[in-house]
C-alpha cells in the first residue's frame, strides 16, 4: 500500500512538472537595463515606436534603441527601414538637427539600434523634437512617429566642438561601449563635421593622442590605445583608469602632422 | 651555554629535544631548543634586553638577526641580510601573514614576550621545516599551560621606561590539575612619543596595545589535546619614518591541537594542529600636520591551515621527523583618497588574492658514530596563487592584460650537513644546501605601494620566479669548561634575486615620489658574512660574553645592495653573586659605506653606546618578587642604525625599572 502511494505520488509530481514546462519559454527583456525615453505612433505605417536609450537623453554621444510593435496585433516588428529626424527649434527661430546613426534594417534581440549625437542640451536655448519615419516591408507602408525629447546637460560635458583653420565646425563625442570601470575600458570617440543645419558629415581623417589623467592627483595611467578610425566618423581605442575618481581624458587632435585642437572630457570613474 | 641561552628565554617545557646529547653544544646557525633552563635563570637576562623588552628586541640579540626601524614599536626582523618574503616568520608553527602593505606589522608584532616559550630561529635554507626558504625561519613557539603538581603559578609585572614615558603591565597564570591545565595572560603597554640622544623628540612615535591570551590542555590517556586563543589590538601605534601611522591593528590566532608522545615504538612526538588566524590592520594619517591628500587604508590577512609531524626512529642511528602541512591565506589591501574639491578615490593596492600551499618535509639525522653526524633534510611545496576576479583583477589588467587568475609553483630546499667532534673540544660543522622561495603577493600583484625608503611607487609583477639560494657554511666551536668560541663563515649565491627597476615611462600615483618601479627578478645576487662568539667564566661571579656579526651583500654587478646591516659588535659583562645580578653591555656598530646610493641610501656613521642593567631577587615562602632596574643608551647619545629608516634616530638615555611578583 505504502509503496504504491509513493508511486502515485512520484507520477503525479512528474506530470506536474511536465505541463508547468510546456508553455511559454521564459522571455528575457531586451529593454530590462533601460530606459524608456518616448513612444508614440507611425501612424500611416499602424506602427507604435518606442524609443529607450541607456539613460535619460544628454548632451553627447546618446545610443538609441527603438522598440516597433504592429499597432493592430500588438505584435513586435523586427524588420523595418527606419531614419531619424532629431530637430531643434531655437528661441531665436533657427533650427537645425544633429549628428545621426540610423538603425540597421534588422532587429537585434529585437531592438533597433542607432544613435543621436545631441549638439545642444534642451533648455533656455530651445526644445528639441525627434521625428522617426517607419518603413514597414511586409506590409510595404510608411509611417512619421513625432516625439518631442528633452535632452538634458551633463555635468561634465560629454560633447565638445570647435571651428577648425578652415573654419568647418567639428562636434566630438565620445561612448564606453561597455560601462566605464577601473581598468581596461573599450573608448570611441565620434567626429562630425556641420556643413549645413541638417547635414553633419562623419570625419575620417583625424589621428587622435589619448592622455588620460587624474586632475586632483596629476598622474596618468599607462597603456592607453589612441583612438584609430574605423567607421562612420568612430575612432576606437582604449582607456585604462587605475582607480576610481574624477578623470580627465585628454585628447590632442592631429589631422596629418597638422595639430588640430586640445580638449578634454570629464568623467567620474566608480 | 650563550646559545641555548639565546633560544631558552623562558621556560622550556616538553619540547621535542635534538638528539645531539652527546655533543652538548649547540650551533650558532640553528639555535636548539634543548630542555631543562629554569625560568628566571640569570644567563636569561643576557639576551633579554630588559624585562619590559618586546619580542623583537629579544630577537635581534640572536646571531645573524637584525631588526629594520620605522618606528618604536613593530621592528621587522632580518636574518643576515634576508628579510620580507625570504624568511619564515612563524607562530607556534602556524602561518601568519601581515596585513600591511607597508609592512607596519611583521607578524612578530602581535606577540608578547608574556606569550612566548621560546624563539627558534634557524638561518639559511636549513630553515625550511615550516616552509621552502631561502633566508631561514623564525618560529615563536607560545607558552602552553602546563601540567603541574602545583595548582596555581604565575607572575604580573610593571615596568617602566623613561625615555618614552611608557609602562608595559602583564599578568600570567597557569592553573593546574592532574589531567588537565590552563593558563592565561593579559599585557598592557603603552608609550608617548620618545626622546632621542641630546633630548629631541620624535613625534609620532607613541603606541599603546593590549595583548590576551588563553589556551588549555587535557591529558586522555595517552593522548594531549590542546586550545588556544590569543588577541592581539593595537591602537595608534606611531611609525616616525612612514607618511602614515597604525590606527588600529588587531590579530586573532586560534588554534586547536593534538599530541601523542609515543604513538609507536618508532613513532613519537607526534604533533598535530588546526589553526585560523585574522589580522586587520588600518593606517591612518589624521594625526600627521601638512599631509598631501588624506587617505584611508585598510588591509586584512586571513590564514588558514594545518599540519602533523613527528619523529620517527628506522633504526638506532637515524631519526627522521617528518612534517606535512597545509595553509591557504586570504589579503586585500585598500586605499581610499581624499582630495579636495573632487569626488574620492578607491583603488586596491593589495588585489583580494590569495596563496594555498600543500608542503612535505623530512629531516634525518644520521649518528654515523659517537662524533660525526649527518644531517640531511629536504622540503617541497606545491603553491597556487590566485587572483580573484573584479576589481583587483581589472586594476592589473591596465599593466598586465593576459593576467592569469592561478600561477602554480613547486618549490623545494635539500640540505646537508655534517657535524664532527674533533679532539674532544672541538666541533666543526659543513653545511651545503639549496632552497627556493615563493613571490610574496606583494611583489605579484601589489598596485602602487609607496615605499618611503627609496620614495618610489611599486607595482607587483605576476611572472615573477621563485628566487633561489645556493649556500654553503662553516662553523667552528671551541669549547673548555670556562670558555666557548664559535666563529661561522656563510656564502649565499642567490640566482633569480627579486628586486624592482625603474619605469620611467610611468607616472606616479603618490604625490611627491619619485618614480614608479616594478618587481623583477635579477640575474644573481651574493651574501657573504659570518658571525663570531665568545663567551667566559672568568671568574666564580663574572662572565663575558661577546658577539659580532656582519654581512655583505652585492647584486651581480657589483652594487652593495640596500639595508645591509654593518658590522655590529655586542659585548656584556656580567657579574651575578647570590640574589643579586648586574651587567654592562656595550653595542657596537661600524660605518656602513657599502650602500645603494640609487636606492636613497647615505652613508651611515658608526656608534658605540653602553647600557647597565641590574637585577634583584627577593624569595620568601616560595614566591619571589623581581626587581629589575637598568639605564640603556647611559651616555644619551643621538645615533641611528643603517636599518633604521629615514636616519630615524633611536632612544636617547633610557632609564628603566621593572618589578615582578612570581608566584
Amino acid at each position: 500500500m505504502k509503496t504504491l502511494f509513493s508511486k502515485y505520488t512520484f507520477l503525479f509530481i512528474l506530470a506536474a512538472a511536465a505541463f508547468s514546462c510546456t508553455d511559454n519559454e521564459i522571455e528575457i527583456d531586451p529593454t530590462a537595463s533601460l530606459t524608456k525615453i518616448s513612444e508614440g505612433f507611425a501612424i500611416g505605417a499602424a506602427t507604435k515606436v518606442e524609443v529607450w536609450s541607456d539613460q535619460e537623453l544628454f548632451a553627447g554621444y546618446n545610443n538609441i534603441f527603438i522598440a516597433l510593435y504592429d499597432s493592430v496585433s500588438g505584435n513586435r516588428i523586427t524588420k523595418a527601414t527606419i531614419n531619424f529626424y532629431p530637430e531643434m527649434s531655437m528661441m531665436g527661430g533657427m533650427k537645425h538637427a544633429c549628428p545621426l546613426e540610423n538603425p540597421a534594417m534588422d532587429a537585434v534581440d529585437k531592438l533597433f539600434q542607432g544613435a543621436l549625437l545631441f549638439i545642444m542640451p534642451s533648455g533656455d536655448m530651445g526644445s528639441w523634437k525627434l521625428d522617426i519615419k517607419i518603413q514597414n516591408p511586409s506590409n510595404n507602408k510608411t509611417g512619421m512617429a513625432s516625439l518631442s525629447v528633452t535632452v538634458a546637460n551633463p555635468t561634465n560635458a560629454c560633447m565638445k566642438s570647435f571651428v577648425t583653420d578652415a573654419s568647418e565646425k567639428i562636434f566630438v563625442g565620445y561612448s564606453f561601449s561597455k560601462g566605464m570601470k577601473v581598468g581596461v575600458n573599450d573608448f570611441e570617440v565620434m567626429v562630425y563635421n556641420k556643413v549645413g543645419n541638417y547635414e553633419f558629415v562623419p570625419v575620417e581623417n583625424y589621428s587622435f593622442v589619448l592622455t588620460p589623467e587624474m586632475p586632483s592627483m596629476e598622474h596618468g595611467s599607462p597603456n592607453n590605445v589612441n583612438p584609430t578610425y574605423a567607421s562612420q566618423g568612430h575612432y576606437k581605442g582604449k582607456v585604462n583608469f587605475t582607480m576610481t575618481g574624477g578623470w580627465r581624458l585628454n585628447l590632442k587632435i592631429s589631422q596629418g602632422d597638422a595639430l588640430v585642437t586640445d580638449l578634454y572630457f570629464d568623467v567620474e570613474v566608480e | 651555554m650563550r646559545l641555548i641561552c639565546c633560544l631558552l628565554l623562558f621556560v622550556v617545557a616538553g619540547v621535542r629535544a635534538q638528539t645531539v646529547d652527546t655533543l652538548h653544544t649547540f650551533y650558532l646557525s640553528e639555535v636548539v631548543v634543548k630542555s631543562a633552563i629554569q625560568e628566571g635563570d640569570t644567563l636569561q637576562n643576557f639576551f633579554r634586553a630588559n624585562k619590559s623588552a618586546t619580542t623583537e628586541d629579544i630577537l635581534s640579540r640572536l646571531q645573524g638577526v637584525y631588526l629594520i626601524r620605522r618606528g618604536n614599536y613593530g621592528q621587522e626582523p632580518m636574518l643576515r641580510g634576508m628579510t620580507g618574503g625570504q624568511i619564515n616568520l612563524t607562530i607556534d608553527g602556524m602561518k601568519m601573514f601581515g596585513a600591511c602593505t607597508d609592512k607596519m606589522d611583521p607578524v612578530s608584532i602581535y606577540i608578547e614576550p608574556q606569550n612566548l616559550k621560546s624563539i627558534q630561529a634557524t638561518l639559511g635554507s636549513e630553515g625550511s621545516k615550516l616552509g621552502t626558504t631561502v633566508g631561514g625561519s623564525v618560529d615563536m613557539q607560545l607558552a602552553q599551560a602546563r601540567l603541574s603538581s602545583k595548582p596555581i603559578s604565575g607572575r604580573a609585572g610593571f615596568g617602566y621606561q623613561s625615555a618614552w614615558n611608557g609602562f608595559n603591565s602583564y599578568a600570567n597564570a597557569n592553573y593546574a590539575q592532574q589531567k588537565s591545565a590552563y593558563y592565561v595572560s593579559l599585557n598592557y603597554r603603552k608609550a608617548d612619543d620618545y626622546r632621542a640622544g641630546g633630548g629631541e623628540e620624535i613625534p609620532y612615535s607613541q603606541y599603546e596595545k593590549i595583548n590576551l591570551s588563553a589556551n588549555g590542555k587535557w591529558a586522555v590517556g595517552q593522548d594531549t589535546l590542546k586550545a588556544s586563543a590569543l588577541l592581539d589590538d593595537g591602537y595608534n601605534i606611531g611609525f616616525p619614518a612612514l607618511p602614515m601611522d597604525v590606527g588600529s591593528a588587531k590579530a586573532r590566532i586560534y588554534s586547536i591541537g593534538y599530541q601523542r608522545f609515543r604513538l609507536h615504538e618508532r613513532i613519537q612526538n607526534l604533533n598535530a594542529k588546526i589553526y585560523f588566524n585574522s589580522v586587520f590592520h588600518a593606517m591612518d594619517d589624521s594625526h600627521r600636520k601638512n599631509v598631501a591628500m588624506h587617505m584611508d587604508m585598510p588591509g586584512t590577512s586571513t590564514t588558514a591551515g594545518g599540519f602533523v609531524e613527528g619523529n620517527f626512529h628506522p633504526s638506532g642511528k637515524h631519526t627522521l621527523s617528518f612534517r606535512t602541512d597545509y595553509f591557504n591565506n586570504q589579503v586585500l589591501a585598500e586605499m581610499t583618497m581624499y582630495p579636495e574639491g573632487a569626488s574620492s578615490m578607491y583603488m586596491q593596492t593589495w588585489p583580494a588574492s590569495g596563496r594555498s600551499d600543500i608542503g612535505f618535509y623530512l629531516n634525518d639525522v644520521y649518528k654515523i658514530n659517537r662524533g660525526t653526524q649527518l644531517l640531511i633534510n629536504g622540503r617541497v611545496d606545491w603553491a597556487a596563487t590566485t587572483l580573484k576576479e573584479g576589481f583587483g583583477m581589472d586594476q592589473l589588467e591596465v599593466f598586465y592584460p593576459n593576467i592569469q587568475s592561478v600561477n602554480q609553483h613547486i618549490v623545494g630546499a635539500v640540505n646537508l650537513k655534517l657535524k664532527q667532534l674533533i679532539k674532544s673540544n672541538w666541533i666543526a660543522e659543513l653545511h651545503a644546501g639549496y632552497g627556493e622561495r615563493l613571490p610574496t603577493l606583494s611583489e605579484t600583484f601589489g598596485f602602487y605601494l609607496f615605499n618611503r625608503y627609496d620614495g618610489y611607487d611599486y607595482i607587483g609583477q605576476p611572472d615573477l620566479v621563485p628566487e633561489k639560494n645556493w649556500s654553503t657554511d662553516l662553523t667552528l666551536n671551541y669549547f673548555t669548561n670556562r670558555v666557548q668560541v664559535t666563529a661561522t663563515g656563510f656564502y649565499n649565491y642567490l640566482p633569480d634575486y627579486i628586486f624592482s627597476s625603474i619605469h620611467p615611462e610611468l607616472s606616479v600615483m603618490t604625490p611627491g615620489a619619485h618614480g614608479v618601479k616594478i618587481y623583477e627578478n635579477i640575474s644573481s645576487a651574493t651574501m657573504v658574512g659570518g658571525e663570531v662568539s665568545a663567551l667566559t667564566n672568568f671568574s666564580k661571579n663574572f662572565q663575558f660574553i661577546t658577539a659580532a656579526k656582519y654581512t655583505r651583500g652585492r647584486d651581480f654587478e657589483g652594487t652593495p645592495l640596500p639595508l645591509i646591516p654593518p658590522l655590529t659588535i655586542n659585548t656584556t659583562l656580567r657579574y651575578s653573586v647570590k640574589n643579586f645580578n648586574a651587567q654592562f653591555e656595550n653595542e657596537s656598530a661600524s660605518l656602513q659605506k657599502n650602500i645603494n646610493a640609487a636606492f636613497g641610501e647615505d652613508e651611515t656613521a658608526g656608534y658605540s653606546i653602553f647600557n647597565l642593567r641590574s637585577g634583584y631577587k627577593i624569595n620568601w615562602n616560595k614566591k619571589q618578587l623581581l626587581v629589575n632596574a637598568g639605564i640603556e643608551n647611559l651616555l644619551d647619545k643621538k645615533y641611528h642604525n643603517h636599518l633604521d629608516w629615514g636616519n630615524l634616530p633611536r632612544p636617547g638615555r633610557n632609564i628603566n625599572v621593572t618589578i615582578e611578583f612570581v608566584f
